[in-house]
């Protein structure tokens, strides 16, 4: 099919409605939906970039993408190097995660979050040493803490109003079972603070030694290696391959996915029902156009029944009908995603959150090309089938009876 | 079917339902238009004479009965099949011109040509043609509203011609225009038949033009009958 006269009788009609009604309702139509698209757009940029620097930095601080969990509870130094010479993974690091008490001397205390880490982390583990955002270390060479030697949280140390050189005492109850746990205190010097930029983990995470954790503070069941890949999304097939190559146990190796479910699952359903409710937007102009264009075909019925007088197929005029729809679609989408990437682009490069209320130094933004490609289509798409379905008219026009009323 | 024929009615009914009692316009119709002949029809009012018209053109199916164009039974044509019946065979001409406003005098003869899958440019050149033909080759970037009434009809007679069709179907085309311009479009028509051919079925009240053809037959009481 020949669609060139279509256009040109569709951009004629576009021109003279512009000329005798003005552009009220395909104007109305394209901004509307080009504020559909710009909030769409910016709204998941946010939610995108808090939620991917969430997992990151979840992934790096926290959970990591896999762990290996010895039997024993004891480090496994072969199985350690077996591990890193596998494809894809990029850090195998062990450590020690449990819960303690942090007292000063002046009778300030809290309950923490106890991780225990070997000195030569940093070297072993760059994405964790970046993530934890070093702040001041004041005693010793900067890096993980040695035996005697404790990091806190910034907000922790402000808190309880230590500074790097101050003493702590850490309590912890400890024991291979229930009824033998054993209280254990530890005097440590502060050795410096990190700052993560979340809060819960800058207030709540103290970080001490790998040995003294492991003497003092943990159970054979609190100490693991953290496993971190190059690819996040790898780590299920990563684990079957670990376990094939080691000869341990599949159900050895854990994945974030298996401990985050329920988080990533609240997250995803966030973006999905925020998705729907800007949505919305699409389906309300899209009403607004389909009366537009039905009206528009009641104004041309004369010319619509002449067209199928000299022989023109009527389903073939509801194209010209179809392609203003389009043309707002298009339009909208274009001018909606531009204003909607500058909007994300800014949100980034301007300060427009107190850092000290929000806790965060910039409003993250990331533009995932996909989502932008999704929301241009469904833009495109609601406004041409909204046009579509009101030209249905088209073919039910009583051309006999049309003609004859003149 | 005779091989000069271009239009047939075969045993034609056609009525209308709607207030107490159906109004019957045609009950068994029989008629056909010979090729290269014009023939007009006259009759009062309400007698069914557009809507003949309307069902040569197959704007309008019969009741019963059968009506062929150009030897092709239309009854049973679809939508599409009969859109292409009309682009090949069919011209038509209207007592109001129907000319789209938003397009100059060349395009409106163009378009019907161009959206039947002629190329734009022989579109164009045809309907440059045809508009030259109706005496109107300075008018033709003008708009419906530049042009008078009979410049109206003119262009709209020069569109029904575009797709060089065998038939013309002329309803009242001389119905809004002063005598001058009534007998430019008159001269027109009859020209098409006597120098190019065509056939030409006319509805209309004007004796005088009726009387220029080749036969008057008058419409009463859903028979067609010489004058």
């Amino acid at each position: 099919m020949n669609i060139r006269p279509l256009l040109f009788l569709a951009g004629r009609y576009l021109k003279s409605r512009r000329k005798y009604r003005g552009v009220g309702a395909p104007l109305l139509s394209l901004v509307g939906l080009a504020v559909g698209v710009l909030t769409l757009n910016a709204v998941l940029a946010v939610m995108n970039g808090f939620q991917l620097t969430f997992i990151e930095s979840l992934m790096e601080l926290s959970s990591s993408h896999l762990r290996w969990t010895p039997g024993d509870g004891k480090p496994d130094a072969a199985m350690q190097s077996l591990m890193l010479k596998q494809p894809g993974v990029r850090a195998v690091v062990p450590t020690t995660e449990g819960q303690a008490l942090v007292s000063t001397p002046l009778g300030g205390r809290q309950g923490v979050v106890l991780r225990g880490f070997s000195p030569d982390t940093l070297k072993q583990d760059e994405g964790l040493a970046k993530h934890l955002g070093l702040a001041s270390q004041a005693v010793g060479v900067p890096g993980f803490p040695a035996p005697g030697q404790v990091l806190l949280g910034a907000e922790l140390a402000r808190t309880l109003g230590v500074v790097p050189g101050d003493n702590v005492h850490l309590t912890a109850l400890t024991g291979p079972s229930f009824s033998l746990l054993r209280p254990q205190t530890l005097d440590l010097v502060v050795k410096g603070t990190f700052s993560t930029g979340y809060y819960e983990i800058d207030v709540g995470w103290v970080i001490a030694n790998l040995d003294d954790s492991r003497a003092s503070f943990s159970g054979p069941n609190d100490f693991f290696y953290a496993i971190k890949l190059s690819d996040g999304n790898a780590d299920r097939a990563t684990a079957d391959t670990l376990a094939r190559v080691t000869g341990r146990d599949r159900q050895e190796f854990t994945t974030w996915r298996d401990y985050n479910t329920a988080f990533f699952g609240a997250l995803r359903t966030e973006k999905a029902v925020m998705m729907v409710l800007v949505g919305l937007i699409f389906f309300v102009v899209g009403v607004n156009i389909y009366f537009s264009q039905k009206r528009a075909v009641v104004e041309h019925r004369e010319d619509l029944a002449l067209w199928a007088a000299v022989g023109v197929v009527p389903r073939r005029l509801r194209a010209v009908f179809a392609l203003e729809g389009f043309a707002v679609g298009v339009g909208a989408a274009l001018l909606g995603t531009a204003l909607g990437l500058l909007a994300s682009w800014s949100f980034g490069s301007l300060n427009l959150l107190s850092s000290e209320a929000f806790y965060l130094p910039a409003l993250p933004a990331r533009v995932l090309v996909p989502e932008v490609v999704l929301i241009a289509l469904a833009c495109i798409f609601s406004s041409t089938a909204a046009a579509w379905l009101a030209s249905a008219g088209v073919t039910q026009n009583p051309v006999a009876e049309v003609l004859k009323s003149e | 079917m005779s091989e000069s024929t271009v239009l047939e009615f075969h045993g034609v009914h056609k009525g209308f339902g709607g207030g107490q009692e159906p109004i019957v316009l045609f009950s068994g119709l029989d008629w056909s238009l010979e090729a290269g002949r014009s023939v007009a029809v006259v009759g009062e009012s309400g007698t069914g004479k557009t809507t003949l018209l309307h069902m040569a053109a197959t704007l309008e199916r019969p009741d019963a009965g059968e009506v062929l164009v150009d030897g092709r039974a239309t009854a049973h044509l679809d939508e599409r099949a009969l859109s292409v019946l009309r682009t090949s065979s069919l011209g038509l001409v209207f007592q109001f011109h129907f000319l789209l406003k938003e397009f100059s005098a060349v395009e409106n003869v163009a378009l019907p040509a161009w959206l039947a899958g002629v190329s734009r440019k022989a579109a164009w050149d045809r309907a440059r043609e045809l508009v030259s033909l109706v005496g109107l080759e300075n008018r033709l970037q003008h708009f419906p509203h530049q042009l008078s009434g009979g410049e109206r009809q003119r262009i709209a007679l020069a569109r029904a011609l575009v797709n060089d069709p065998d038939l013309i179907l002329a309803d009242e085309p001389t119905g809004n225009l002063d005598v001058r311009h009534a007998r430019a479009v008159q001269d027109l028509l009859l020209d098409l038949v006597h120098r190019q051919g065509k056939s030409l079925l006319l509805v209309t009240h004007d004796l005088d033009f009726a009387r220029r053809t080749d036969q008057v037959l008058r419409l009463w009481d859903g028979r067609l009958a010489p004058e």
